[in-house]
């Protein structure tokens, strides 16, 4: 079946950007950790924390995969003006090894979502419905515009206005 | 479905552990070239190149791990 894309709602309103003065939100301020070295010695000693381990294994458990988690944690260090988008994206390899490190050194199964795995045998929905509608149309199923019901028309009656500028109908009047 | 994770780490250049490296010899003539530290030259790269390696280097600690 083909993907039919759904509206989504949970996004900022037209126009909420503009709700608050410029420079007062975290990350119109110039980042706090402006290299990746920088960023780097913020988040590892984080990770390296037990008790952000602990609630980390828990996470991964769930099966939760390394890259969502990492993701997850960088977008919250923009937000809070730590570090730059840029920065952010750059360190999420290091803090995914680094999670998976940790993870296998505590012996913990966790999903690293970095090998998404598609089966050559299995069709792609586009495919499908790609096929069906050649199937179709070598049958001839394709719904006619003779098949089609056509609405009946109705009159609309029309309101006789009278002022003064109003047009003037047919009978004159 | 569009996982940024997914496409960062498919991105990442790692090391090539086979590269060559230089056997050149230092030279002592008093307008040669200092031979850079490793620090240094780590901090030249362009960023990505320098992640490359952090994470080559955590994998490589990992891989260790495994093996015992």
């Amino acid at each position: 079946m083909v993907d039919i894309p759904s509206p989504s709602f949970d996004r900022p309103i037209a126009g909420q950007s503009l709700t608050a003065e410029l420079g007062n939100r975290p990350w119109q301020q110039p980042p706090q950790y402006a290299t990746v070295e920088e960023a780097l010695d913020y988040y590892v000693p984080r990770l390296a924390n037990p008790e952000f381990t602990e609630n980390l294994f828990d996470v991964m458990e769930t099966g939760i995969p390394l890259t969502t988690i990492a993701n997850a944690m960088q977008s919250a260090g923009v937000m809070e003006g730590k570090h730059t988008i840029d920065v952010g994206l750059l360190i999420m390899p290091v803090l995914i090894e680094t999670m998976a490190y940790l993870a296998e050194e505590s012996d913990i199964e966790y999903v690293e979502g970095s090998n998404i795995t598609t089966d050559p045998d299995k069709p792609s929905d586009s495919r499908i419905a790609r096929a069906i509608a050649m199937v179709r149309k070598e049958q001839g199923e394709e719904p006619k515009m003779e098949d089609m019901p056509v609405p009946e028309e109705q009159e609309v009656p029309q309101e006789v206005t009278g002022g003064l500028m109003s047009r003037r109908s047919a009978d004159g009047v | 479905m569009y996982n940024i994770g997914f496409q960062v780490l498919n991105n990442l250049v790692l090391p090539d552990d086979n590269a060559s490296e230089e056997m050149t010899q230092p030279s002592n003539s008093l307008l040669s070239r200092k031979p850079k530290s490793k620090e240094q030259s780590i901090m030249d790269l362009e960023p990505r190149e320098r992640v490359g390696r952090y994470v080559a280097d955590i994998r490589k600690a990992r891989m260790g791990l495994k093996n015992g």
